[in-house]
């Protein structure tokens, strides 16, 4: 048949103009005053263009020559362009450096958003305290070097969707009359020219805290962000004649706080060791979705939706059945309930009956955790010891949930594809007592509490040990500095997640879709030994 | 100061120019569309092209993906041990759920077709352009917008019955709950009586269309499907080729190829027995020719490979005497392989019907260029023995000779005479079965019998006796039970 060519390109251009204007004012050293006044301008324009062609006798000059191909495919080009024009004001005013206040207002306007939305506004204010400069902190002076109290409240927008996304637009699409290929040319999206900005309003309160001469600091933040009109495509249903519609629909919430510790624990000649430890909750949860309480995003060709984005739970709660083993003989002559519309027998999946109306239906899927962590933190040290220096990062999430695509994937019995070793303790008459359902013809890939694991994990991201010789021996290579050190990347992760990475997000351009394993490349345990000679 | 005020006028000049109303030069968008006589034709052909390729690149409706539901669903195919879709899988095996992929994909696929239809025919129809093209155009959507719905309400039952483009994006206005049978049967029928004034053929880059004879002939198996047998009779009596038959007054020429082969061949496609065939062509990587339905026939000289469609079982080729060239177009037990000169014999039959002989290698059939008959003439002849048989309370002589042609052109004898209503009813059926197979009609002539006649046809296999009598009608696919609230159907 021979081979296939296709070369192609992308031109790319944006270009940002910024103009501000600023003054800045001080009174007897007492009232400082900023204001800045001014707007931005974006645009941003791509072209791409892919020529193809296909029966090559050779493939001697590969895609450089599509002309040596016996046919052509259509080639293809696109184009977009977006614009974004903004005007902003900020004034901050300081008295003594003590009271802070910064007052700003800017307001978007996005070509991507519909045409009667074009232009969001988005106020801020923030107040801060530094109480360490009051007089009648000085007496705590010794013990603490820093005390800021910080209050913001404010709104933030975001347009982020494709160009053209509000508008009616007709796509291409192939038909055949006497044997010619005609175009045709139809509806793919219907107009939506009230699409508009997504806004967040974000509460945020402080403490930035500096003891003993800084040794120690503390910061932490308390927030509360509502997301509003959030930029979602909205399943249709689909004898609509469309799939979906990017619509601002609903809202969801973020709460949670930040807290970071930064220290120098030892401190001497000799011996140095310096650590950050970061932990940070979040709690998220949609608040409201319109009309509609619930949607599944739209599941790939031959999956079910493992996710559901309803009020009240997390954006991304996965969604199904609990199970409890297999079904036994026993089960099905008590009448045990079993999935409607199916002949489940002995060896298929034991659904839970969560309604209680002795059928298991859709109903019974429940809520199954979600891939939210309760918390997450990171400690990373730097120790030195003479001329040794030691450092490492560890990194951790605890209490999220995977959904294990691709163990789903793979316990489904083919004849023709690979499939996990799980399947060989599949029930059978000759392994009665294989904790795997049966093989069947027809395996239907449900959403189950056996594919949601546990997703928590600490991992020792980074370890590094150098050692710096003195300069009496780098001197002899004429060097400033030399240093020999080795270090191990992702050494060592502590988790129950059966995949391989539980930092996997497979969707990670789709927030609705979190945490859910569809086989990525693993992540790597590097190990790398190298010397640093500086001249 | 002077440079400040500069400043800030050049800086307004760059942001007046850069507007934020969106000029798409890559995208049509429906203002621009819908003016002149080309816009007014690619409306209408993107509506045909829903019935030879799907938007997101997968088997399309009748190009396998309608087989899938009414041969795998019926008794022609059970599974071939390369689907590796669990969903394919049962529906060979009656075990599929409402949340099957392809149940869902074909409802999808029919009404992303009338969703096109109707979009055509609402703007094509206000358009200011010559009258008899305009006029042309509607009615060619409306009669894919009835073959769409036809379908559906076979597969489905009661199915909403949308009309327009939707007016809104709120979701909750789009919901709309399931129309009668009966209200669907009626639009279908309008849709149909409107095509009566299509043109009888056509010439040159036109061929292929809808025609006024694939109205009537839709339209008469719409009835035959209903039981209603006097406007069938006065239906088939308009597509009937004058002088053929008593009281036959169709002017189209229709005739069955000498050839059973000829009904499947590139080179006789949109022939005299294609009443309407959905267009392919070769087309090289652009994802429209048969492909699927071609390779899913044949993909390897090696037996072991296994294509996508197998026959049920043996019973499956067992149905056809050795005397019926009906066979040997229909499955192939060896082939011949021209570039080896090696004949290779793969032992059980395997489906030969949507082979495209003149692609090469025969390898090569995702480069297929084989058209997929709707309606083929012996599918009229057989529907008027049916019937004449019905309406008579028996067969009558026209009945015999109806079927007879058919039987006949296969190279088989004429059909015992003097059969009860009830024999002959039976004939006609086992007669389509054969001589349909593989054409995506066997599950609905199955559904149509009604009773348990299609749960009895399935649990003759193995494979389907899960079979049970709500499998006379597909479920209505969950994402739709759960996005708009529709009803299921009984028994799901």
């Amino acid at each position: 048949m021979g081979g296939y060519g296709s070369v192609g390109t992308v031109a790319a251009v944006s270009w940002l103009n910024e103009n501000t204007l600023t003054w800045d004012h001080t009174w007897q050293n007492t009232h400082f005053l900023n204001v800045l006044a001014g707007y931005t301008t974006q645009f941003s324009k791509d072209e791409s263009a892919v020529a193809s062609s296909q029966k090559f006798p050779n493939d001697l000059t590969t895609y450089n020559n599509l002309s040596y191909a016996g046919s052509a495919v259509l080639s293809l080009s696109d184009a977009h362009q977006s614009t974004l024009n903004s005007f902003l004001a900020r004034v901050n005013y300081s008295y003594l450096h003590k009271y802070n206040i910064t007052l700003s207002e800017r307001a978007d306007g996005s070509s991507r958003l519909g045409a009667n939305n074009k232009w969001g506004y988005f106020p801020s204010i923030g107040i801060s305290w530094n109480i360490n400069k009051e007089d009648f902190f000085q007496r705590f002076d010794r013990y603490i070097s820093n005390l800021k109290l910080r209050v913001t409240a404010g709104k933030t927008g975001n347009s982020e969707v494709p160009p053209y996304s509000s508008l009616a637009a007709l796509a291409p699409t192939n038909y055949y009359f006497n044997n010619t290929l005609v175009t045709g040319i139809a509806p793919v999206q219907l107009a939506n020219p009230d699409l508009k900005w997504e806004t967040t309003s974000q509460y945020n309160a402080g403490v930035d805290l500096g003891l003993f001469n800084n040794r120690i600091n503390v910061t932490f933040d308390a927030y509360y962000k509502k997301t509003t009109d959030l930029l979602l495509y909205v399943p249709f249903p689909l004898y609509t004649g469309y799939a979906s519609q990017l619509e601002n629909v609903g809202s969801v919430e973020n709460k949670g706080f930040e807290l970071g510790l930064s220290t120098e624990n030892i401190k001497s000649q000799d011996f140095t060791w310096r650590s950050t430890f970061l932990i940070a909750a979040n709690r998220n949860k949609v608040l409201n979705l319109g009309e509609s309480s619930s949607f599944f995003p739209i599941a790939p060709t031959g999956q079910v939706s493992p996710v559901i984005v309803q009020v009240g739970l997390p954006v991304g709660t996965f969604w199904g059945y609990s199970t409890n083993g297999l079904l036994t003989a026993e089960d099905l002559t008590k009448g045990v309930p079993v999935l409607a519309g199916v002949s489940q027998q002995v060896g298929d999946t034991k659904y839970i009956d969560n309604t209680g109306d002795g059928f298991i239906t859709t109903a019974d899927k429940h809520n199954l955790g979600s891939a939210q962590p309760t918390f997450t933190a990171s400690f990373s040290n730097n120790v030195s010891w003479k001329h040794f220096d030691l450092s490492f990062f560890i990194q951790g999430s605890f209490g999220n949930k995977l959904f294990n695509l691709l163990q789903q994937k793979l316990e489904i019995p083919t004849i023709s594809l690979n499939a996990s070793a799980a399947l060989l303790n599949r029930y059978s008459t000759t392994n009665p007592n294989g904790t795997i359902a049966r093989a069947t013809n027809s395996p239907v890939p449900q959403v189950t509490d056996r594919y949601i694991e546990d997703g928590s994990y600490a991992k020792l991201k980074n370890i590094t040990l150098g050692y710096n010789f003195p300069a009496t021996i780098s001197s002899k290579v004429r060097a400033k500095q030399l240093r020999v050190y080795v270090s191990a990347q992702n050494l060592i992760t502590l988790t129950h997640y059966t995949g391989y990475n539980p930092e996997v997000n497979f969707y990670d351009n789709d927030n609705t879709k979190q945490g859910i394993d569809y086989g990525i490349y693993p992540a790597t345990r590097t190990f790398l030994a190298g010397v640093n000679i500086t001249f | 100061m002077k440079r400040i005020i500069y400043g800030v006028v050049a800086a307004g000049l760059l942001l007046s120019c850069n507007k934020l109303t969106e000029d798409p030069a890559s995208v049509t968008v429906a203002g621009q569309f819908y003016k002149t006589p080309a816009d007014a034709l690619a409306a209408v052909s993107a509506v045909y092209s829903t019935l030879n390729s799907d938007p997101a690149g997968d088997f399309p409706i009748y190009g396998r993906n309608l087989n899938l539901l009414t041969c795998n669903g019926g008794d022609e195919l059970v599974f071939s041990p390369s689907n590796t879709n669990p969903d394919v899988r049962a529906l060979g095996t009656t075990t599929y759920v409402p949340a099957n992929d392809r149940v869902r994909k074909i409802w999808q696929q029919h009404y992303y077709g009338i969703s096109r239809a109707n979009v055509a025919v609402d703007n094509v129809a206000g358009m200011s352009i010559d009258t008899t093209l305009r006029e042309r155009l509607v009615r060619e959507a409306r009669f894919v917008r009835a073959l769409l719905y036809f379908n559906l309400v076979r597969l489905f039952g009661d199915v909403p019955l949308v009309l327009h483009d939707p007016t809104t994006v709120d979701v909750n206005n789009l919901k709309t709950g399931r129309t009668s049978k009966d209200s669907v049967y009626q639009q279908i029928v309008a849709d149909l009586k409107e095509g009566f004034n299509l043109p009888k053929s056509y010439s040159g880059a036109d061929i292929g269309r809808a025609t006024s004879g694939a109205a009537h002939a839709l339209l008469a198996k719409v009835y035959v499907t209903r039981r209603d047998w006097p406007n069938a009779l006065a239906e088939l009596q308009k597509v009937i080729t004058a002088g053929t038959f008593t009281n036959a007054t169709g002017g189209y020429g229709y005739n069955l190829f000498a050839n059973f082969k000829d009904a499947f061949q590139k080179a006789t496609k949109n022939g005299v027995e294609h009443v309407f065939s959905v267009q392919f062509e070769t087309n090289l990587g652009a994802k429209n020719s048969t492909q699927f339905i071609s390779s899913g026939s044949f993909s390897s000289f090696n037996p072991a490979v296994y294509p996508g469609d197998i026959p049920a079982d043996s019973t499956v080729y067992q149905l056809f005497d050795a005397s019926d060239t009906r066979r040997g177009v229909t499955f192939f037990t060896t082939l011949l392989n021209t570039s080896t000169g090696q004949t290779i014999n793969f032992g059980a039959p395997r489906w030969n019907k949507f082979i495209d002989y003149s692609v090469s290698p025969l390898t090569s059939q995702a480069q297929s260029g084989l058209n997929t008959p709707v309606i083929r003439y012996a599918d009229v002849l057989l529907l008027y023995a049916e019937t004449l048989n019905e309406l008579n309370g028996g067969p009558t002589t026209d009945a015999y000779t109806a079927i007879n042609k058919v039987r006949t052109r296969a190279g088989i004898a004429n059909l015992t005479t003097g059969l009860s209503q009830t024999a002959f009813r039976d004939s006609v059926f086992h007669e389509r079965r054969k001589e349909f197979i593989l054409e995506g009609n066997r599950w609905f002539d199955l559904s149509r019998r009604g009773g348990s006649y299609l749960f009895d046809a399935l649990k003759k296999f193995p494979a389907k006796t899960g079979a049970a009598l709500k499998d006379t009608l597909y479920p209505i696919p969950q994402v739709e039970i759960d996005l708009a609230g529709l009803t299921q159907n009984p028994g799901w």
